[in-house]
């Protein structure tokens, strides 16, 4: 498999960080998703998109457990990325599981709203420390 | 414009060469004898094909009886690439100016011109009778320059006369740049294949360039071929084989012309024109020995001790001319009647026990040299020809000859260290001069806006020893000019006139000349490329006209980057000021659909209602409403993603789709009805907008017995139950809409019932995140406590208090803010 081609972002407040791990892409959103994370998140998406497709990964993990906050703006980025994988191939589609805190009340919400969007793509997973 | 002193214009090509400095040199010596003024406008070549030459001439179109009284034009050089007969026709322009043309004759103008046709066949006959050259190649001047086509014509007759064929394959055409006379050489080497033994090019310039490209072929000059020029420039004098050359009387030709304008203005006709004489200079590069020795040989002396002063009366004549025309060969500059002196000094001090004076007086006239640009070192060949001279004279006297002999040796030490003491202290001028242009470059082309170049010109024109300089800037077109910059030693207070307009073709506004001095001023036109961007007038300080080039080129740079840089701003500055204002036009409308659109009437039976929604300045897009009907109440509250006209827009769908569908059947499903709000939403943003907003929404439908059945995702619904007066917080297990094709699977309906009492908080998230100085929420916790601080208070207590504190913890509103309080009455 080819190694990862995707840089991590970190800017004051926010950070986007990808791994992978086997057939497995691990994103991990950390701090706050407001307005001055926005260009970044919507600029990362696509691009972890493709390189999902290219790793012809199984599963992506979408890590919000430190994800203190997320503005509707940012949130439509994650749809953005849910409308992807529902639009791609068979053969291309992954899995998309949101690795939550429950205790973080948008979480719980918001991320509950996501799957309801596409039941059949988006998996909600508990956080269960380190 | 009126004037009380007399002013004088001067039209130059440019200043970065001798000729056009010694001409400039001659004109100011005699305007100041005369006491006018003079400009000095130095606007190119007209017509000229070089890249930026012909780009100057506009400053020449300013030029006018507005700010002079008469004209002397350079017209050798200015003419060079449209001939005598245009360059007559385009003068005619100045008119009723007296004028002058130097160099060429032109057409209804005096002129003074200069012996062209006895230069060049001095230095033909001097080539074939002195050196016995056969095969003379010749380079000649741009085909229209009057001048160099007279040295041309004589090259062919001076051939003629002597028996000596025309090869057309030995003749070039050249520009008068150093570069054509290394294309000649190149031509005739290696695509014509011929041989010569001599080269006479048109000027010095080609001659040099002429030396240079026959060395770069290991070509030896004399040896191989010999060269000539025309003119008698210091790059010639200095050349590793100094040149021989004609010399052309530039500053007589100034001071001349200034004459003969000068007499005109007094009303004198002048109808013919003065024809200077020009003179061959022998140097090493024709072939003659070094330290332009006479070549006449020294005659035989048989005398003694006691005849030496004889001697030197009996052949005064001989020696005398011998030892000028040695002065003149090196130092044009100097006053040639110093031969007189050194030669009496010399004969005085030969004597054992005389003083002597020699010595002193060789300094002094060495110094002379050195200071007016005259090769010193060339000072051999005085000391050279009276050695001759003596040694000749005192063969029988071996005291005089010891005594003689070490007179010459101390006049050859002093003449040799002088030499080297100019040329360190020339190369120590060059390294001043181009240390304080570097950096009044540097300073130039870092300042970025128009008001910090001309503070920096201001700044750098008193360390060029520049005492006052004016430069103003065209205005739309070159009609009028602002007065931009105005830097003047003598404090008359002119820099308090900055910023006036004024006829560009003053030059500078009225009152600024000082017409209680003679001043004479260089007058650079200011262009980048095609841009005319205005003109700069120095008064004369440095004599050496690259200066002043070398600082119009840095401040046309350095004015055209902080124009552009400008341009670019106020480029920015409209856009952003547009794009501000068509987002705040924007913002206006949304807001106007956002609130205008809100539910006028909240009275519905059964229950008391207090709503508000208060935009954000970059308005949101949150959306409620209320649709009251018999039997009970449909409320909506959601928030379309994003902020502006677009979001305000499908808000506005929203509330249509919702409020017709529920019209349409008032006991419908909220599921149903939301997932056909979906669909629409759906079919109108992604499809035929082409966006991707998404929005949430929550629909309630509140019957007369308080069966609250709702359907969508939204913030959590709070329920303050009376009766137990505690507060209940119930999610919204539903999608957004909007987002995907079809939200069937993720759509539930769920259900409530309100006892008497209950009160229903329904908002936006622009309360629960709302955010503190140190970035917390507001959140849901804190609604909640506020909301139990005041449930049992009238609905317009409870939505004023939780709004008012949401407003109070909040550093600003970054989103919209809405709330909805629903007290169930039963």
């Amino acid at each position: 498999m080819s190694p990862l081609q995707l840089l991590p972002i970190i800017t004051e407040g926010f950070s986007i960080n990808p791994t992978l791990q086997s057939s497995v892409l691990n994103v991990a959103l950390r701090g706050s998703a407001d307005m001055d994370a926005r260009p970044f998140l919507s600029h990362f998406v696509p691009l972890a998109h493709e390189e999902a497709e290219r790793l012809a990964v199984s599963e992506v993990i979408i890590d919000v457990h430190e994800l203190y906050f997320i503005n509707s703006v940012c949130l439509k980025s994650l749809i953005v990325w849910i409308d992807y994988v529902a639009n791609a191939t068979q053969a291309q589609r992954y899995q998309l599981t949101f690795l939550v805190d429950s205790r973080l009340h948008w979480q719980n919400r918001s991320i509950s709203a996501l799957q309801r969007m596409a039941p059949e793509l988006v998996q909600v997973a508990n956080w269960k420390g380190e | 414009m009126t004037r009380t002193s007399r002013r004088i214009g001067l039209l130059v090509d440019w200043l970065e060469d001798e000729y056009q400095d010694k001409v400039l040199a001659g004109v100011d010596a005699e305007a100041q004898a005369n006491g006018v003024g003079l400009l000095c406008i130095a606007g190119g070549v007209l017509r000229s094909p070089f890249r930026f030459g012909a780009r100057r001439n506009f400053i020449y179109d300013l030029v006018g009886p507005d700010c002079i009284d008469g004209l002397v034009i350079m017209s050798g050089t200015l003419g060079n690439y449209i001939g005598p007969s245009k360059l007559a026709r385009y003068c005619e322009r100045y008119r009723p100016l007296p004028m002058c043309s130097i160099g060429v004759a032109l057409q209804g103008i005096p002129s003074v011109l200069v012996d062209n046709a006895k230069g060049m066949r001095d230095a033909m006959l001097h080539l074939i009778d002195s050196h016995g050259y056969r095969r003379i190649a010749f380079i000649r001047g741009p085909g229209v320059n009057e001048e160099a086509e007279e040295r041309y014509r004589v090259y062919r007759e001076v051939l003629g006369e002597n028996g000596l064929p025309f090869n057309p394959d030995l003749v070039t055409l050249g520009n008068f740049q150093a570069s054509s006379g290394a294309e000649a050489v190149r031509q005739m080497y290696d695509e014509r294949h011929v041989a010569f033994d001599a080269i006479v090019a048109a000027n010095d310039f080609m001659a040099i360039g002429v030396m240079d490209a026959l060395q770069a072929r290991g070509i030896r000059v004399p040896q191989d071929v010999a060269v000539v020029g025309f003119d008698d420039i210091r790059e010639g004098r200095f050349a590793p084989t100094p040149l021989t050359t004609v010399r052309q009387p530039l500053d007589r030709q100034g001071k001349q012309a200034l004459e003969l304008v000068l007499a005109q203005i007094d009303g004198q006709t002048i109808d013919e024109n003065i024809i200077l004489h020009t003179e061959l200079v022998r140097r090493q590069s024709c072939g003659c020995s070094s330290h332009e020795l006479p070549d006449r040989p020294v005659p035989e002396f048989s005398t003694d001790e006691s005849d030496v002063g004889a001697v030197f009366s009996e052949h005064k004549a001989r020696i005398l001319a011998d030892v000028t025309q040695a002065i003149w060969t090196s130092s044009p500059d100097v006053d040639v009647s110093i031969g007189v002196e050194l030669v009496e000094a010399f004969k005085n001090s030969l004597p054992p026990d005389s003083v002597n004076t020699f010595i002193g007086t060789l300094e002094a006239a060495v110094q002379v040299a050195a200071e007016s640009g005259g090769n010193v070192d060339a000072w051999q060949a005085v000391v050279t020809t009276l050695r001759r001279f003596t040694l000749a004279a005192t063969v029988n006297s071996p005291d005089l000859r010891q005594n003689a002999e070490e007179l010459c040796h101390e006049a050859r030490v002093l003449v040799g260290s002088a030499a080297e003491r100019t040329q360190a202290r020339k190369r120590l001028e060059v390294e001043h001069w181009s240390r304080l242009l570097r950096k009044a470059g540097e300073a130039l082309y870092t300042s970025l806006d128009v008001a910090a170049v001309m503070h920096t010109v201001q700044e750098q024109i008193p360390r060029l020893g520049i005492k006052s300089a004016y430069l103003s800037m065209f205005e739309s077109g070159q009609e009028n000019s602002r007065f931009s910059l105005a830097y003047d030693s003598t404090g008359r207070g002119v820099e308090k006139r900055r910023g006036e307009i004024f006829p560009s073709s003053q030059l500078v506004p009225e009152g600024v000349f000082d017409d209680n001095e003679r001043q004479t001023f260089i007058v650079e036109p200011l262009f980048f490329e095609h841009d005319q961007l205005g003109f700069v007038l120095f008064e004369l300080g440095p004599t050496h006209g690259v200066v002043y080039e070398t600082l119009r080129d840095q401040i046309s740079s350095a004015l055209k980057g902080a124009l552009l840089v400008q341009q670019l701003v106020e480029e920015t500055t409209r856009r952003e000021l547009a794009e501000r204002d068509r987002l705040q036009k924007e913002m206006e409308i949304a807001e106007r659909i956002q609130t205008s659109i809100l539910p006028k009437n909240l009275q519905a039976e059964g229950l008391e209602i207090a709503a508000v929604m208060l935009p954000a300045a970059d308005v949101g897009g949150d959306y409620y409403d209320v649709l009251p009907f018999d039997g009970g109440c449909w409320l909506a509250i959601g928030d379309v993603a994003g902020h502006g006209l677009r979001t305000g827009l499908i808000m506005m769908m929203l509330q249509s789709i919702v409020s017709a569908l529920v019209r349409h059947n008032l006991w419908a499903s909220p599921r149903d009805l939301l997932r056909t709000v979906n669909a629409v939403i759906y079919e109108n943003i992604r499809r035929r907008l082409g966006q991707d907003e998404h929005a949430t929404l929550t629909l309630f439908r509140l019957d007369a017995q308080g069966r609250l059945v709702f359907a969508g995702a939204h913030e959590d619904i709070i329920i303050y139950r009376a009766r137990d007066r505690r507060l209940e917080v119930i999610p919204t297990p539903g999608t957004w809409v909007g987002a995907v094709r079809s939200i069937d699977a993720g759509t539930v309906e769920s259900e409530q019932h309100l006892q008497t009492g209950d009160v229903v908080l329904l908002y936006t998230d622009g309360l629960t995140e709302a955010m503190d100085e140190n970035q917390q929420v507001f959140g849901i916790d804190r609604l909640s406590a506020e909301f139990g601080k005041v449930a049992e208070s009238p609905v317009g207590a409870i939505r004023d208090h939780i709004l008012g504190t949401v407003r109070q913890f909040a550093a600003s509103q970054d989103d919209d803010m809405t709330l909805l309080v629903v007290r169930y009455t039963g």
